[in-house]
């Protein structure tokens, strides 16, 4: 081989290389799961199934698609998993969560008693594995749970989901909370990071929390935020428009956005019970709208005007394409007269 | 020294240069074979990276009175929002770093910092991105064909931008843009709002053209131009910071707005400038010619000003 085709060679093996190196590179991009998301860039998505898995963070996750969004942090002391999705998406719900790690749920937390954030708890909380039981780990009796992962919640969703003896309980034993709080905060670490779990006792229900994964900076929300609607505010199970404003004022409180630094997309991600997810000026944007309808309907309960008038006079324009519907489970009256139920009772 | 040398050196460097030149026709061939193909349209593309000043040419705000949003084509809820809107919004703390959506660069007052990044082999563009100005975040318009985020996943202050270039105009489409307003007086967007812009580069001159349609609030699209002048110098890429303080509102504290029907300030300029009502609310009509020629014949022009022309009005 001459010098002159052995240096051409050489050329070529560079060009090849270098456009090799291209190619990986647009693979990359393209390729899914990326391990290192950088804040303020797409979340790298991966469709399983009809579900979308959102990469948030390097260990955090969320699972869109299952009835309401599945917050995922992963780590070596195993999943903690916040919300289980409806029942008839559990299977691909846990199938999703065995794609990101071959390590055992821990705990489910529930943010309410919504069946389509409990309805998976079962599934989920059977495929897992206790804390307590884990060769090397604490000693308790090798039966404790029946070896199953913890679900977690205020103590009023555990109320919601069971019933006395002798009378027909809305879900299965092995769906209800097994550790249960009833004071404001609860907190744990796992997987390197501090978690608070924040009860918000009259917001959208009695029994909703707030779940702050303090290191990976996001706040799981549960129904407390929807970015499809407006909130649903359940007064007959302890939902209150005053309550819910205070859950959301919480989640401003807790959020936290790129300042001073304006420059650059960054910041606290949440998680909403359903839509997309959002940061603090979302929260801010969604709390405002929330505030100034109850303001609307306050100011007309004072005037003496009555439920089929304030509806009439439709409090939530201005939001209402956005936020209403005319029909299906929660529409925009369904919310007003919400509203209006929940102020009425509040009335000294 | 070209690359041509370079090669000719290479091939040259051990032998007589006669045993060398047909090794290097063979180079040659070899590498033309090899070579990715040119994609001819860069030819035709515009170089839009560098400073680019402000013109301000344009009207570009049309906000110095509470309510006025002519020549917006607001729908009604747009319209309901928009009077319900104080601007002591502004002083709550945690609005008062929010900044606008990513249509403010071709909308606002400020220059544009327009840089390029691009891969190592062929040289292709994969992005362009604006930088980021005050109250502006940075807009990256992505041109190596990636799709456009989930559903579900986070809305940016600047938005996600992909581009492509027709002729020597790019055309970027930008979705997943925060809510925010039109105008600082209240006229919203919203976060299903998307915006298609075109750049044209015509000498040292630079045309953006923004087309932002809103579902939500808009009956029309809303169609922004500003031109910018090519600068010697170089303008910031980044913004100052925004530092927040106590303005009268605490957090959380309540939502400063007016109730329907009630905003003090709807009818001031028509009792100013005789101006209809339904102009100064945004009716799309009236942003025509059409109109103009509708209202002729019944638009009483104010008295000219005789003193304190542009002051705010007497109370």
């Amino acid at each position: 081989m001459t010098p002159a085709i052995r240096s051409t060679m050489a050329i070529a093996a560079v060009w090849f290389c270098g456009v090799g190196a291209y190619l990986n590179v647009a693979e990359a991009r393209g390729g899914l799961p990326v391990q290192q998301v950088q804040q303020g860039q797409p979340t790298s998505t991966t469709d399983i199934g009809d579900l979308e898995v959102l990469q948030l963070r390097p260990n955090f996750f969320m699972i869109a698609g299952a009835g309401g969004h599945i917050g995922v942090q992963v780590g070596d002391d195993g999943v903690v998993v916040v919300d289980a999705g409806s029942a008839t998406r559990a299977d691909a719900s846990l199938a999703a969560i065995k794609k990101l790690t071959p390590r055992p749920i821990r705990y489910v937390i529930n943010t309410s008693a919504d069946p389509d954030h409990v309805g998976g708890n079962e599934t989920l909380s059977k495929a897992g594995q206790t804390l307590f039981t884990a060769p090397g780990s604490i000693a308790l009796p090798g039966n404790f749970l029946g070896g199953v992962a913890s679900i977690l919640s205020a103590e009023k969703v555990l109320e919601r989901m069971s019933a006395p003896t002798g009378r027909a309980s809305p879900f299965p034993v092995g769906a209800w909370p097994t550790e249960t709080f009833d004071y404001p905060r609860k907190y744990m670490y796992l997987n390197g990071e501090g978690i608070e779990i924040l009860h918000q006792p009259a917001a959208h229900s009695d029994g909703d929390v707030l779940v702050f994964f303090r290191r990976s900076d996001v706040v799981v929300a549960g129904d407390i935020l929807d970015t499809t609607r407006f909130p649903v505010i359940n007064v007959a199970k302890g939902g209150t428009i005053n309550g819910e404003i205070a859950a959301l004022n919480r989640l401003v409180e807790l959020a936290i956005p790129s300042v001073p630094i304006v420059s650059r997309e960054a910041g606290t991600l949440v998680i909403p019970g359903h839509g997309r997810v959002c940061d603090q000026l979302d929260v801010v944007e969604y709390r405002d709208m929330v505030t100034i309808i109850r303001d609307r309907i306050r100011d007309s309960i004072k005037a003496g005007v009555t439920l089929d008038q304030i509806k009439a006079a439709s409090p939530a324009r201005g939001y209402t394409r956005r936020y209403g519907s005319d029909s299906g489970p929660w529409t925009t009256n369904n919310f007003v007269e919400a509203v209006y139920r929940s102020l009425v009772q509040e009335k000294p | 020294m070209g690359s041509h040398t370079v090669l000719v050196n290479v091939v040259t460097a051990r032998g007589d240069c006669r045993h060398g030149l047909p090794s290097l026709r063979t180079a040659v061939a070899l590498l033309v074979l090899l070579a990715p193909p040119i994609d001819r349209n860069v030819f035709a593309q515009a170089e839009l990276t560098g400073s680019w000043a402000p013109r301000n040419t344009e009207d570009i705000s049309r906000d110095s009175y509470s309510v006025d949003y002519m020549g917006l084509p607001l729908n009604d809820e747009a319209r309901m929002r928009a009077l319900s809107y104080n601007a002591s919004q502004l002083a709550m703390i945690e609005r008062q770093c929010e900044g606008w959506p990513a249509f403010y660069f071709a909308q606002g007052p400020f220059g544009l910092r327009i840089w390029s990044d691009t891969e190592p082999v062929k040289g292709a563009t994969i992005s362009y991105t604006i930088g980021a100005w005050e109250d502006r975040a940075p807009m990256t318009i992505w041109m190596d064909g990636r799709p456009h985020p989930s559903q579900y996943a986070e809305h940016t202050r600047g938005g996600f931008t992909t581009g492509r270039w027709e002729g020597d105009t790019l055309v970027a489409s930008t979705t997943h843009m925060k809510a925010g307003f039109l105008r600082k007086n209240g006229p919203p967007s919203s976060d299903r709002a998307s915006m298609t812009s075109r750049f044209f580069r015509h000498g040292d001159i630079l045309t953006v053209l923004a087309v932002v349609e809103d579902p939500i609030y808009l009956a029309e699209p809303h169609i922004v131009t500003k031109s910018f002048q090519l600068a010697p110098a170089p303008l910031s890429p980044v913004g100052p910071p925004c530092v927040s303080g106590f303005e009268g509102k605490r957090p959380g504290e309540s939502v400063p707005h007016y109730v329907p029907e009630k905003n003090p300030f709807v009818d001031e300029l028509t009792k100013l400038f005789h101006i209809p009502r339904e102009a100064v609310l945004g009716y799309p009509e009236t942003m025509y010619p059409e109109y103009r020629k509708k209202i002729k014949e019944t638009y009483v022009r104010p008295e000219p000003c005789k003193r304190d022309c542009g002051a705010p009005p007497l109370r």
